[in-house]
């Protein structure tokens, strides 16, 4: 997904738009993998915050355990200690406002990939499976 | 059915059944009426984008401080000089080595 949107930054740059991914393992991790995957877009890390955890897309051990967590807006088991998901932000003057988050297949705007693979005759080919196929750009 | 013929993680996915191979008119009709559809879609996919921004704001109280190339920076500081923010959650375990 980041293959994705790392073509497009300098266009939303342009509208007014800031774009920024989160994850929370720490930086170092974070700057490793960049490396690996020859990224350039602007990615930090919230392992010093609770932002992850606040915008339900991180869950804690208790959670897993239980496997009953907040995610895409209903109780449920995340399956994993991360989920995927998009949050919008909008700053006025010194304050910042919460507008939008989705999780999910609610971030599927983020894959053109599956966008041109819907124009074909096998379509995603995913067999009611979910997206299986998807691989790092260096695993194919 | 699928599960017969696929393992996960497959990447060769099963034969596709063929579909009526028609004339070129035959081929435009049908090309036309699912074009109807496509544009109903469309008109929706802008309906909903409307609302989506007439969703009501929360403020952000928290004061959320993240780490990255710059050191730490705070949620206004990913802003930049612009008004609006999309952070994209990327699924990164403290415990994995990959994204």
């Amino acid at each position: 997904m980041a293959d994705s949107f790392a073509g497009i930054i300098i266009h939303l740059n342009h509208r007014d738009v800031t774009m920024a991914a989160v994850s929370l393992a720490p930086y170092p991790k974070l700057k490793a993998y960049e490396e690996r995957m020859r990224w350039n877009f602007k990615w930090l890390s919230s392992s010093e915050t609770d932002f992850n955890y606040d915008y339900h897309v991180s869950f804690t051990p208790e959670e897993l355990k239980k496997k009953k967590a907040m995610y895409n807006y209903a109780m449920q088991d995340p399956g994993q200690p991360q989920r995927e998901g998009v949050s919008v932000f909008y700053k006025k003057g010194n304050d910042v406002f919460h507008t939008y988050s989705a999780y999910a297949r609610g971030i599927e705007i983020f894959m053109d990939d599956y966008q041109l693979l819907d124009l074909t005759p096998k379509g995603r080919d995913e067999g009611g499976r979910g997206p299986f196929w998807v691989r790092r750009h260096d695993e194919y | 059915m699928l599960g017969d013929v696929l393992h996960a993680g497959d990447m060769i996915a099963p034969a596709m059944a063929d579909r009526p191979i028609v004339s070129p008119d035959k081929w435009l009709d049908a090309r036309i009426a699912l074009l109807k559809k496509e544009k109903e879609f469309t008109k929706l996919k802008d309906d909903l984008a409307r609302q989506r921004r007439e969703l009501p704001w929360e403020k952000v109280d928290k004061n959320y401080v993240f780490v990255g190339p710059k050191g730490k920076e705070t949620l206004p500081d990913l802003f930049e000089n612009r008004s609006q923010l999309i952070v994209y959650h990327f699924m990164f375990d403290p415990s994995w080595e990959a994204g």
